[in-house]
Order: C-alpha cells, then sequence, then structure tokens
C-alpha cells in the first residue's frame, strides 16, 4: 500500500505531467480503463486552467489564434501549476512564460500583451477600497515628505512596453481590422497605468516616462521624496493631485526616514 | 518651463490641488501645463465589449470547463505531445511588421 503521499504525488503526476502508469495502477477501471479514467480528470483539468488563462489573457487569445493558445497554455501549466485554489489569480507568470517561448518570438509584442491583459484583468478583480482622502494628507506636515508612504488602490497596475500593447490590445478585443492595420510597433515605448473606475471598468491612461517613474516608484512604496527624486523631471504635484483625485491610493503613512515602522497609518 | 516643484512644496500643492477639483476636467482646465495624464478615450461599445467579456469570467473560470461536456471527458483535451500547434494563427498577422515564420 502506498502512503497518502505517495499516492497524491502518483495522482498529481498523471495528471498535470503525462505520466499515468503509476497511478494506473491505483485505478480501478471498473469497465474502463484505468488510464483513460484518469484522461477524464487530466482533460477537465488542463480545459478549466486553459479557459482560466484564455479568459485573463482575452487579447493574447485573439492574437496567436485558439489553437496556438491552446498549446502554449497546455506547455505552461504543465510547467507551473497553480498553486492556489480561486483561477482568477492563474497566472501572473504566463508573460514571462510567452517571453520566452521561442515559437512565439515572430510576436515581439506578445508578452508586454499579456503582461497588460493580466493588469486589466487584475483591476477589474481586485477588491473595493475606499479612495483616500485628499484632506487627509493635508494634516501631513510638509516637512514629512521624506517619510511619507503612499498605499496603492488593489486595482491599480503599472505596464511599461516598448510597443503599444494599450492600442493593440484595443484593436484586437474590437475586432477592429483598420485599428490593428493602423498599428505602429516602432511608435516606441508605452507607459500605463491600469485601474478601475468607478463604474467597474477598465480605467487606462497612458503617462509620460518621468510621470510613470514617479507613479510606479509611489505605488512600490517609495517615499514621496525618494519617488520624486528616482522620476526626474515630473510636475509631482500636478500629478500625485490626479492620482488623488482619480482614487490611486487608499492610505498613507508616515515612518521614520528608512519607513522601517510606521508611526501612524491613517485611511 | 515644467520645472521639477521643490520637494518641500509637492505634497500641500497636490492636496490643494486635488482638493480644489471637484472633477479631473476641472484640474486639466486649471493648468498651465497640459495634464500629465493623458486619458484615452474608451468608446462605449469597447466598454460594454469588456463588461460582457468579464461578465463571463466569473462563471465560465469555476464552471466545470463550461458544462456538462467535460466530466465525459469530451471538453479541449489535454493535447497529445506529437500535436502542438505552434504556428500562430489568429489577429497577429493583421498587425503590420509581424512576419510569421515558426521560430
Amino acid at each position: 500500500m502506498p502512503t497518502l503521499h505517495e499516492l497524491q504525488n502518483d495522482v498529481a503526476r498523471g495528471l498535470i505531467g503525462r505520466d499515468t502508469a503509476a497511478a494506473a495502477l491505483h485505478v480501478v477501471g471498473d469497465g474502463l480503463a484505468p488510464a483513460a479514467r484518469l484522461a477524464v480528470y487530466r482533460n477537465t483539468i488542463v480545459a478549466g486552467l486553459t479557459t482560466a488563462l484564455r479568459l485573463s489573457y482575452p487579447a493574447v487569445h485573439r492574437l496567436v489564434g485558439a489553437a496556438f493558445f491552446e498549446s502554449a497554455a497546455q506547455l505552461f501549466l504543465e510547467a507551473r501549476p497553480p498553486r492556489a485554489a480561486c483561477l482568477d489569480d492563474y497566472d501572473p507568470g504566463f508573460a514571462d512564460f510567452l517571453a520566452g517561448f521561442a515559437p512565439a518570438a515572430a510576436i515581439p509584442y506578445l508578452a508586454g500583451v499579456a503582461r497588460f491583459d493580466w493588469a486589466v484583468s487584475r483591476a477589474l478583480h481586485a477588491p473595493d477600497a475606499a479612495a483616500l482622502d485628499p484632506a487627509a494628507l493635508g494634516a501631513v506636515d510638509a516637512a514629512d515628505e521624506k517619510r511619507l508612504r503612499l498605499v496603492p488602490h488593489p486595482s491599480v497596475g503599472l505596464v511599461r512596453a516598448d510597443h503599444p500593447v494599450d492600442a493593440i490590445w484595443r484593436a484586437v478585443l474590437a475586432q477592429d481590422d483598420a485599428a490593428m492595420a493602423a498599428i505602429d510597433l516602432a511608435a516606441g515605448p508605452v507607459f500605463l497605468r491600469v485601474r478601475r473606475d468607478a463604474g467597474g471598468g477598465a480605467d487606462i491612461a497612458r503617462l509620460e516616462p518621468a510621470s510613470w517613474r514617479f507613479t510606479a516608484s509611489l505605488c512600490a512604496g517609495a517615499t514621496l521624496h525618494d519617488a520624486i527624486q528616482a522620476a526626474g523631471e515630473v510636475d509631482a504635484a500636478t500629478l500625485l493631485a490626479t492620482h488623488l483625485i482619480d482614487g490611486v491610493f487608499t492610505a498613507f503613512t508616515v515612518g521614520d526616514a528608512d519607513g522601517r515602522q510606521p508611526m501612524e497609518t491613517l485611511p | 518651463m515644467n520645472r521639477r516643484i521643490f520637494t518641500v512644496s509637492t505634497l500641500s500643492a497636490a492636496v490643494g490641488l486635488a482638493l480644489a477639483a471637484q472633477v479631473p476636467q476641472a484640474l486639466a482646465q486649471g493648468m498651465n501645463n497640459p495634464p500629465p495624464i493623458v486619458k484615452q478615450n474608451i468608446e462605449r461599445a469597447m466598454a460594454q465589449h469588456l463588461e460582457k467579456c468579464f461578465g463571463i469570467n466569473a462563471v465560465a473560470k469555476n464552471d466545470c470547463a463550461e458544462g456538462a461536456h467535460s466530466c465525459a471527458g469530451q471538453a479541449t483535451k489535454a493535447r497529445d505531445p506529437g500535436s502542438f500547434v505552434l504556428l500562430p494563427a489568429g489577429d497577429c498577422s493583421k498587425i503590420s511588421g509581424g512576419s510569421l515564420k515558426a521560430g
């Protein structure tokens, strides 16, 4: 008799991997070959995970076509099966997988589109959170800017891509052939902010490179002072005001200079 | 023109702008410089498409692969390693600059 752990490992190898031999030893056929019985589960898992990826990466799916997508998805899910039960979280690693996927090398913008797909999916599925009231920030002393950090709303994502992935994304999802033909892949990089708007849709904005760096630094937990320093030439006040109006932040902390220990946290 | 605003004034300036602006449009109109964020026009049709697309998500993802057929093993079948489709055949062909040679 195998231990439960051994049995689970054997079955997992049969379902996610392709080696059903060990698992089949433990399956009672009863009119259907053990391998065929396992295949029912395997197909269900593969189809479910592929569907999850297709729904999270709709523009990638359009770009490469269903057959290619399913093949890529299956290779991916065998290499990186889900670690958590929620399929909405499966899986941010697909973009990196596509970046290194040789058959997709002819589509240099594919991984960028995948990252954007994921950011939109995250924006639409992130939990609700109340926006930070700008008035609450008004209570912070200006001298504390070196210790002020802002907490981004869970729906906010920042994507930098070498190609106009937002335009590609929009064109393929709208099935707009003219827009697809008009895309200039050499137009240069795009710096994008994605969030969920009040109506529950995706709000997509293009930022100037310095503005994006400032925003990305802030969202990554840098102090306001450090974010300004890192960004270079940027109208930080106007940009921060715009983000506040858009509900990009939900809270702030005023910690010590290293930010290790917040002295106060306000909603 | 667009000089960096000194750190010491950034926060109070930002709060003042945010509080003064009831709506983003008011902020944009009141600024000397162009708005740092250019919102792209998302047509209503596009929004509807997305809502529809993602409205299905929550159901479809957690569904046992879209209904009855999966449990009989008839859904998108796990592919044989030899039958992988490794040539993209979607809308990427409609975007200029993309050559679609395998590999």
